[in-house]
């Protein structure tokens, strides 16, 4: 579809700026559900947090919190490489909108990889949750407890992690086919949304899963 | 550009106050750092208060029902007392400083 097909096409809206907002306010309407869906992870994190907080913490403790540091820093500048992109996206540059979108990818697999690595200390050190569970003593249960939150809630952000990726990479596609203009860059802006709320999510999760607790 | 560098430059900063409230000890000021780099991605890169009304609407009946999420999830724990019963269950709920066998009463 040209450049001028998508700005001409707003129906069944009155105008393409009706259109243009009504996309914004579907991604924040898609986030407020989203939020639900890890709320409930947070709920069970508080709830057990207090009830069981020694071997909470005891799980905590055993978390890698240098990985866990280095990633959050990896996604806090993914997430401001991308909105680089957005901004050059509502200047209709779409050379930067590739080139920014790229390195908020390559750093998005960087976090992937970190937590792969990461991932692969615990499941050789048996901190997954089984019959073969690692740490033992009175706070075992919870402890392990607090590793099927973990290897849940990091299964769960990775995968919304992977969706973002690709659809970065899609808008690369698009930016490398000139697709977005200063009259156009809604999509640029949709996928910036979602990009960032996979970082807020990681900003909420990260001192739960190796903060709270650790001293 | 500055803001999306003067957001960053915010972000790294309370990302190492919340590593040393962390070491510290201070559970609190890391939930404070943590909500306050919300604030910052929320405000600074996602710009919700430049979007159109029905995204602000959006955005905060999300946090409306989160709230009602946790705040109705968590209280009946929060709210129950311990109550210690001779001869309970071995394999009663482990609740915090107190041992196996302890039970909960409402």
């Amino acid at each position: 579809m040209s450049d001028g097909a998508v700005l001409d096409r707003h129906a069944p809206y009155e105008t393409t700026l009706h259109r243009d907002e009504t996309a914004i306010a579907g991604m924040w309407l898609f986030l407020a559900s989203e939020t639900l869906l890890f709320g409930g992870l947070f709920l069970v994190c508080l709830v057990y947090s207090q009830t069981r907080a020694d071997g909470w913490a005891e799980g905590v403790r055993h978390t890698n919190l240098a990985i866990g540091a280095v990633n959050t820093l990896v996604l806090i500048t993914s997430s401001a490489i991308y909105t680089m992109a957005v901004e050059a996206g509502r200047r209709g540059d779409n050379r930067r909108v590739m080139r920014f979108g790229l390195g908020a990818a390559v750093l998005g697999l960087a976090f992937l990889v970190l937590k792969g690595v990461e991932w692969g200390q615990e499941f050789s050190e048996n901190l997954f949750p089984g019959p073969h569970f690692a740490l033992h003593g009175p706070n075992a249960r919870a402890a392990e407890l607090f590793y099927s939150f973990y290897f849940l809630a990091t299964f769960l952000h990775g995968m919304h992690m992977v969706v973002g990726i690709g659809l970065i990479l899609w808008i690369g596609r698009k930016a490398h086919q000139g697709a977005f203009s200063a009259a156009w860059s809604t999509p640029v802006d949709v996928v910036g949304l979602y990009w960032s709320f996979v970082d807020l999510v990681w900003m909420l999760l990260f001192p739960l899963l190796y903060l709270i607790g650790r001293a | 550009m500055a803001r999306i560098g003067i957001c960053w430059g915010m972000l790294v900063l309370l990302l190492a106050a919340e590593l040393a409230a962390a070491r510290a000890g201070f559970g609190a000021a890391v939930c404070v750092a943590a909500i306050l780099m919300v604030l910052v991605i929320v405000l600074g890169f996602m710009r919700i208060l430049r979007g159109p009304p029905l995204a602000i609407i959006f955005a905060l009946g999300g946090l409306f029902w989160l709230t009602i999420l946790l705040a109705l999830g968590s209280l009946d724990s929060f709210t129950r007392t311990v109550v210690p019963v001779a001869g309970a269950a071995a394999y009663g709920p482990v609740v915090r400083g107190g041992a196996a066998g302890q039970t909960k009463g409402g």
